[in-house]
């Protein structure tokens, strides 16, 4: 098991390598250098042209990437950033954690709310339980995540002043930009417990225990619901990932200083050496928690394990 | 949010229709679904509306300005009132609705055909091109889809072609997944192997043979990629990062309102409504269309 | 089971409805040693001279480092700070400053005449500043509390640029090195510290208790970066911000509201259109005069900032900088003269310009769409090229754009037009005036000539001249002077109403 585990961390070697690549190519279509760029308009093209030879930026593109990759991945040196002057890695290091709490309790909103009402639906298939949490979820789901913030800002903010609208400090900073952010996942997560419910609910042994004349409630515990984990395993897995990324629109709407508004703010300042880290840092934790949830899988379900094991 | 798998690897593999009368039987089944048959109505008529904005009122009302009526409640005069350059925002709405739509449609099109030649070409083919083109799409399902598109937009500038292309970059590897599943799991097939022994060659294969079967689960995909491409490109407009001024776009409106959501709300109202109402009708629409097409699921 | 399912379901509906009904009001602390305010730009360093100036940073600097003099924005006088008093020389080109005996740096140490040289010597050679140090020549020691000040000849700008220019420690800042300016530094005079500096996230300032104006009344002051205008008004009314620069959209509401404290105050800026006349049909007079006359500066100020600015007739603004001509040539918004101007150019058909550049958000992407509509009326076709602000600075250094929509705030004195116009400047952006199309050298010339009278009248003569020779270029459009609705809490006293505040003059009633 383990052996297996060690064999996907070293499978993200390529991944975080051609990622950083791609990432670097598309940077650097970007206009302007970062000489123009760090010392204003007021420098001379001399001065330019003297930074930007220290910075290595005369350098043909295959070598700036290769000198990027050694210092990044040998002595963890991301580069200097162009706004503050401080080390890329200790600047990422900083906002991680916002990012984290929020995606983290979005995560747990989404399943503690879409999961037990997808089950919910899928038992009372064809009522008015399934109607009205199936039209809401698909309802929630179609609205940008910052549209929600937005209304709740509105509502809790200024008319009700319960919440704080701006910045993180306390436990009811991440209450908005939770619910935000946490709505539209919760809304997949029904439709997929839902639907993955549904499907379990129709297999034969499912249908067998019924005919047998084991309770309904029973039933649907011990064998629907174990198997309908699964899947919801993935989502939630998938979703971690893609919610750290959501999470973009909803810390700068609430002007949280996550890794997401360090991202927007190196994009809308140029500031590359940012950007270009915070994206790797953002895959390598998005590969991660897939091996992670890999993992559990094969805690969950014995069949997986079975598998793994077998040394494939 | 693009990448999320809508359909288990068992939907998708028994999505496999060989019929014409399964297509006929699937449209049965979507009549009966109201919610579907609401949102595919909607949809409809939001497009029939885009393309007759002409007959509605001209592109000029959209962009005049006039400072004598700006920041008008919604009236008969301006059924969804007046910005604050005093343009008429029904008409910006109705407009908008062209570019978003367009957005929506053509990105996820796009999509479609490269993940449908990029996906069979990985199925199909299998060994080594399978593992170098999925490995490829890892790398791109392996970023977040909005960072992704950020960074493009921020190489190639803003406006509506660019935003375009960086939505579709980001979710063309859901599509090549979904396509390759389905390939997978036909390839094997007595047809398949039949065309194969008597030599027809294999871009004729896919196109014949392969992607019609792998038809179900791309018409699901394509639908719910249309709303979340609907999304993104809002989100984009909301950073800042959307189509150019003066442009109406539905993303774009809403970033425009954000400043007036006290003084007047109703600019935000309506392009959020219509985002919205489009959004949440194509996922209607998709969800029906996988459960017509997946009729296991219905009993 | 079912029944499990939906008591479950109901519990967690209800714990959470609980939850948040439980959560206390979020309320006011108690009153009060501290102030929260906010920036729409995130401060990057703590040091207040590297980079481009800009109004955000102008705002929290102010609170922690001075000059040897200020200027008072109400007034517009000159103000001892650093320096207790000045004299000039016979030829007028050496001022020598008396140093407060009791003014202190941060870290203790007393403000020395060589720190003095020392911060005057290290801003020397930074891009971005020129225009307050290409006057002067040199900085000298003469002893510990005394330093002179020569400059290059009489200059009537000598306090404006030096008000704009910080006394730093030299201990504090050679001891940091290259690192100053990352972290918090106790290199200022001002009346307040910084205590935690945070980028993206916030920075702390405590009062200076060894200031030499007497410790502050507010002992902390507490700033977050807040990006959008409209967020930060929220914070500011569900009390999470004391003292708010609100967006204009909101004023008529913000006005009428009893329960806070509102003030509409004029800023000392400009909006303006620049056209780059090296390019295609703009090289034109005619042309660039048709842009002129096609733009109304009414729809600018009404569409932009909902009719809260003030129409600019000059880009330097009268009243508020001294040496400003009030009696100036503008162009008055005329379509017809606008088409005429057209057709005698050739292009009565009309004719593509190119694009217009902005920085993407904010008022400056409405005037660059009124702008747009503008000429479009009279036949002149523009594109609308967005751009983030680090790369429309980077753009316009290099001077790759058509017409660009953008601002500038003013210092407080004609003499800062030469930062726009004279070819000398290396900080010069946007229009470079050189070569054989316009009579540069007798702008140059100008500006030589008028910062070195003394006499107002004579400067202001000067000043007009040169003022409408370059309006004649149609290269610089000015559009309007902002006004900035001011909002802060009742309880909050404010002796003066500055868009610059000074926290020091603030107390808690």
């Amino acid at each position: 098991m383990y052996r297996y585990v060690i064999k996907r961390i070293f499978m993200m070697i390529p991944i975080v390598i051609g990622v950083s690549f791609i990432i670097f190519s598309i940077l650097a279509f970007i206009p302007g250098d970062p000489g123009s760029i760090i010392l204003g308009p007021g420098a001379t093209q001399a001065e330019v042209n003297e930074l930007n030879h220290q910075l290595g930026y005369d350098q043909p593109f295959l070598q700036r990437y290769a000198n990027y990759m050694y210092k990044a991945f040998v002595s963890r040196d991301f580069g200097i950033s162009y706004a503050t002057r401080l080390p890329v890695f200790q600047q990422i290091m900083q906002r991680l954690p916002v990012s984290f709490l929020l995606a983290a309790s979005a995560m747990l909103l989404a399943i503690v709310v879409g999961v037990p009402i997808g089950m919910l639906s899928a038992v009372r298939q064809y009522t008015a339980l399934d109607y009205v949490p199936t039209a809401i979820a698909l309802f929630l789901a179609s609205l940008p995540a910052f549209l929600i913030g937005m209304v709740l800002m509105l509502f809790f903010s200024l008319w009700l002043n319960w919440f704080p609208s701006n910045g993180i400090g306390s436990w009811e900073h991440y209450v908005m930009p939770t619910i935000s952010l946490g709505l539209p996942y919760a809304s997949f997560q029904l439709r997929f417990t839902r639907s993955s419910m549904l499907e379990t609910i129709r297999q034969d042994y499912i249908r067998t225990a019924k005919a047998k004349g084991a309770p309904e409630s029973s039933v649907i515990w011990h064998h629907a619901m174990r198997n309908a984990l699964l899947p919801v395993v993935t989502v939630a897995g998938n979703n971690f990932g893609l919610l750290i990324g959501g999470a973009v629109a909803t810390e700068t709407l609430f002007g949280m200083p996550g890794l997401g508004t360090l991202i927007v703010n190196g994009i809308n300042t140029r500031d590359l050496p940012i950007v270009m880290a915070g994206i790797i840092v953002f895959t390598i934790l998005f590969s991660l928690i897939i091996l992670l949830v890999d993992v559990m899988y094969a805690f969950i379900d014995p069949r997986v394990k079975a598998r793994y094991t077998s040394g494939d | 949010m693009n990448n999320l798998p809508l359909l288990t690897e068992n939907q998708q593999d028994d999505l496999v229709f060989k019929k014409e009368s399964v297509l006929v039987e699937t449209w049965q089944r979507l009549k009966q679904n109201k919610l579907a048959m609401f949102g595919l109505i909607t949809i409809f008529l939001m497009i029939v509306l885009a393309f007759c904005a002409e007959l509605i009122t001209p592109y000029a009302n959209a962009i005049t300005m006039n400072f004598k009526q700006k920041l008008l409640l919604p009236s008969g005069q301006h059924w969804f009132g007046t910005d604050n350059f005093g343009r008429d925002v029904f008409a910006r709405c109705l407009y908008g609705s062209r570019v978003s739509l367009a957005v929506g449609f053509g990105t996820s099109i796009a999509s479609l055909l490269i993940g449908s030649v990029v996906g069979s070409m990985a199925g199909f083919i299998g060994g080594r091109v399978d593992n170098l083109i999925m490995r490829f799409m890892d790398l791109f399902s392996s970023m977040p889809a909005i960072l992704l598109a950020m960074a493009v937009v921020a190489a190639l500038g803003s406006g509506l072609v660019n935003v375009g292309i960086a939505i579709t970059i980001a979710s063309i590897p859901t599509f090549v997944r979904v396509v390759r599943s389905s390939v997978l799991s036909i390839a094997d097939q007595e047809f398949i192997e039949a065309a194969r022994a008597g030599g027809t060659r294999t871009p004729r294969i896919i196109f014949r043979h392969v992607l019609p079967n792998a038809i179900g689960p791309l018409i699901v995909q394509s639908t719910m990629n249309v709303s979340q491409m609907i999304i993104m490109a809002a989100v984009l407009s909301f950073l800042g990062m959307g189509v150019d001024p003066p442009q109406p776009e539905w993303g774009a409106l809403l970033s425009e309102a954000k400043e007036f959501l006290r003084t007047a709300p109703y600019l935000m109202f309506f392009p959020g409504a219509l985002i919205c109402l489009s959004s949440f009708s194509m996922n209607v629409l998709g969800d029906g269309l996988r459960d017509a097409l997946d009729p296991r699921l219905r009993d | 089971m079912h029944k499990s399912v939906r008591t479950a379901f109901l519990v967690i509906v209800a714990v959470f409805f609980l939850s948040a009904s439980m959560i206390p009001a979020y309320s006011d602390q108690p009153k009060r040693d501290s102030v929260n305010l906010s920036t729409l730009a995130s401060l990057t360093s703590v040091d207040p001279h590297p980079g481009a100036e800009n109004v955000q940073d102008n705002i929290v600097y102010a609170q922690v480092y001075e000059g040897l003099v200020a200027q008072n924005q109400g007034t517009g006088e000159y103000e001892m700070r650093i320096a207790e008093s000045y004299s000039i020389s016979e030829d007028g080109k050496t001022y020598t400053f008396k140093l407060r005996p009791n003014a202190k740096f941060h870290n203790g140490e007393p403000v020395n005449a060589s720190d003095v040289v020392f911060s005057l010597k290290r801003v020397k050679g930074m891009p971005g500043r020129s225009i307050y140090t290409s006057d002067i020549d040199d900085v000298v020691v003469v002893d510990d509390k005394t330093v002179n000040i020569v400059m290059k000849g009489k200059n009537a700008a000598t306090l404006n640029s030096l008000s704009r220019l910080m006394i730093l420690s030299e201990k504090e800042v050679t001891s940091q090195g290259e690192s100053f300016g990352t972290k918090v530094a106790k290199a200022g005079t001002g009346p307040y510290f910084f205590t935690e500096f945070e980028h993206g996230v916030g920075w702390k300032m405590e009062a200076f208790s060894d200031y030499y104006r007497g410790p502050a009344s507010i002992k902390y002051i507490n700033w977050k970066p807040i990006s959008e205008a409209s967020a930060g008004l929220i914070a500011f009314e569900s009390g999470e911000l004391d003292w708010y620069i609100a967006p204009v959209a909101n004023w008529s509401q913000l006005e009428k509201n009893e329960s806070i404290n509102s003030e509409l105050v004029a800023a000392n800026h400009i909006s303006f259109i620049s056209v780059n006349y090296e390019r295609g049909a703009l090289n034109d007079d005619n042309v660039r005069k048709a842009i002129a006359y096609a733009i109304s500066k009414e729809h600018m100020v009404d569409g932009s900032l909902d009719g809260y600015a003030v129409i600019a007739k000059s880009m330097i603004r009268p009243g508020y900088n001294t040496g400003a001509p009030t009696d100036t040539f503008q162009y008055e918004y005329d379509p017809e003269k606008a088409k005429e101007y057209l057709a005698k150019s050739g292009y009565q058909n009309g004719v593509d310009i190119g694009t217009i550049t902005v920085v993407a958000g904010g008022y400056f992407e409405k005037m660059a769409q009124i702008l747009q509509a503008d000429l479009a009326a009279v036949g002149i076709k523009g594109t609308i090229r967005r751009m983030e602000n680090a790369a429309s600075l980077a753009a316009y250094r290099v001077q790759d754009y058509d017409i660009a929509v953008t601002g500038n705030p003013l210092t407080g004195d004609y003499n800062f037009y030469r930062a726009m116009v004279d070819s000398h400047m290396v900080g010069s952006f946007l229009v470079k005036f050189e070569g054989d199309k316009f009579d540069y050298k007798r702008f140059d010339r100008l500006f030589e000539e008028g910062v070195q009278e003394l006499d107002p009248v004579k400067r202001m003569a000067i000043y007009t001249e040169l003022d409408k020779a370059v309006m004649d270029t149609a290269c610089y459009l000015p559009m309007f002077h902002r006004t900035l609705p001011l909002i802060w809490v009742k309880g909050l006293s404010l002796t003066n109403y500055h868009t610059n505040p000074q926290v020091f003059e603030w107390k808690w009633e």
